[in-house]
């Protein structure tokens, strides 16, 4: 009988706790908010990068095994692009079309590059132009000190027109 | 009756209490990482974050190639969740890979996938241990060390590859950096003689001991214990002075872990300076200018500079 006392007010008190505790976090938010729904822009976007180096592979690369760091890493809206394959050579342009996450309102671009080590006497750029049927929407480069990596975010932003969709 | 009752919601709330600050204990436990040297115990450090507690055996100044284990370093083992070794034998008779088999733990080396050197010690090829004194082998420790730790605690793999990524980049800069300061000693200069031959992965990165084949000199072979091609013989001690004497070292250099008397010896019969005191097997104690990798560096770097130039 006293066993079975004791249990009910031990039950008592620990689901009493349990029903404040409840309580008080109810009034907390659930999670991360919603995030606002972006408009895409369409449009005749070219990406074209040129750097001040040729491109080769970094030995202080992340390597995990599952993960690698790859020679251009190049991030649209914290997503990634594709680059386009063969050799990255100083002064030889790099062209990418196909840009799916340009939305209206701000936009980031990512860009890291390691150039070689043997030159890491010197600064090193990497120029990022954004054009729209020829004209240049963001114009701007990136630079890396002696031996770092060529890394840095150029922010831009587009702006949908009410006649054809989108005007820049 | 209200005695009872009140011994009961005591017991109660004890009850609570206890159980409550034991599951924030569990949810709170860290695992531990117990590296055998000061260098790599530095590289998990920076990995790992305030997600693990980090241990060396080896403490600053100690020499891993005669390292004798104590009941202390077999305590701290039987608590590691992962243990972390350099390899090579740079730990004299294996002791760390026998502190983690006798207690069943997890053992990583990190120098796995270096690309290693090989020198020739008495007509015997040995593998070059002190694999840590190229920054980009350095490196392939870092990668190893966040594999090692992902496989421990996979749900903080995105935390060792965000702080991985950074100190790698810190890895490349100081690379850079060293071979801009190096740059000012003239090639002809470019002589590293040492206590032990523990600079051998510098000299080549770096380009010392041109006529050496860009290895170092040193009186002291590989070890300074027992093993084969260890130690200091008659026939290096002669080599080290002739070595000396026909490139015209302005310069020599001891080391934080090992005794200085031979190199000074040396020093005194060839008639040059002793450059300063350089960290090798071992980084500085805490609150030096050494206690780091990128730290221990750095100084390194700065001396050798500063008296060859």
């Amino acid at each position: 009988m006293r066993f079975l006392f004791c249990l009910v007010i031990w039950i008592v008190v620990v689901g009493g706790l349990r029903v404040y505790t409840w309580h008080r976090d109810a009034g907390l938010p659930a999670g991360p908010s919603p995030v606002q729904a972006v408009e895409q822009v369409e449009g005749a976007f070219l990406l074209e990068l040129t750097p001040t180096f040729s491109l080769e592979k970094d030995p202080f690369a992340l390597d995990t095994g599952t993960q690698s760091d790859a020679l251009l890493t190049l991030n649209l809206n914290g997503r990634t692009l594709e680059v386009p394959e063969g050799e990255l050579l100083r002064g030889k342009k790099i062209r990418i079309r196909d840009l799916p996450w340009l939305q209206a309102g701000s936009n980031e671009i990512y860009v890291k590059a390691s150039p070689p080590l043997a030159e890491s006497m010197m600064d090193h750029g990497l120029r990022v132009r954004l054009l729209d049927r020829g004209f240049v929407i963001a114009d701007n480069t990136v630079w890396g000190d002696r031996g770092a990596l060529v890394s840095g975010t150029i922010r831009f932003r587009l702006t949908l027109s009410e006649d054809d969709g989108h005007d820049h | 009756m209200k005695v009872f009752l009140l011994k009961s919601v005591l017991f109660a709330v004890l009850i609570s209490a206890v159980a409550s600050v034991s599951s924030q204990a569990a949810a709170g436990e860290k695992p531990v990482v117990v590296a055998s040297t000061t260098q790599i115990a530095d590289f998990a450090r920076q990995i790992a974050g305030d997600q693990a507690i980090v241990k060396s055996i080896l403490a600053p100044g100690a020499d891993p190639h005669t390292y004798q284990v104590t009941p202390d370093d077999v305590h701290i083992v039987l608590g590691a969740d992962l243990c972390i070794e350099n390899g090579l034998h740079l730990e004299g008779k294996s002791w760390m890979a026998t502190l983690a088999r006798d207690a069943r733990k997890t053992l990583i080396t990190a120098s796995t996938g270096v690309r290693l050197l090989s020198i020739d010690s008495g007509g015997q090829s040995i593998t070059d241990p002190h694999a840590w004194f190229s920054p980009k082998n350095a490196a392939v420790y870092v990668n190893n060390i966040i594999k090692g730790l992902t496989r421990l605690t996979p749900e903080n793999k995105g935390l060792y590859e965000a702080r991985g990524k950074l100190f790698l980049q810190q890895l490349r800069v100081l690379d850079a950096w060293i071979r801009e300061q190096l740059n000012l000693i003239p090639n002809h200069r470019r002589i590293l003689v040492t206590t032990h031959d523990a600079f051998n992965y510098f000299c080549r990165e770096y380009k010392f001991n041109e006529n050496n084949d860009f290895l170092s000199i040193a009186p002291v072979g590989w070890s300074t214990g027992a093993e084969v091609g260890a130690g200091i013989t008659p026939e290096r001690r002669r080599k080290v002075v002739r070595s000396i004497k026909a490139s015209g070292a302005p310069a020599i250099f001891v080391e934080t872990t090992i005794n200085p008397k031979q190199i000074r010896e040396i020093a005194k019969e060839t008639g040059v300076k002793i450059g300063g005191e350089l960290y090798s097997d071992s980084m500085g104690p805490e609150g030096s200018a050494g206690e780091t990798y990128i730290g221990m560096m750095r100084e390194n770097t700065l001396l050798i500079v500063n008296a060859l130039k």
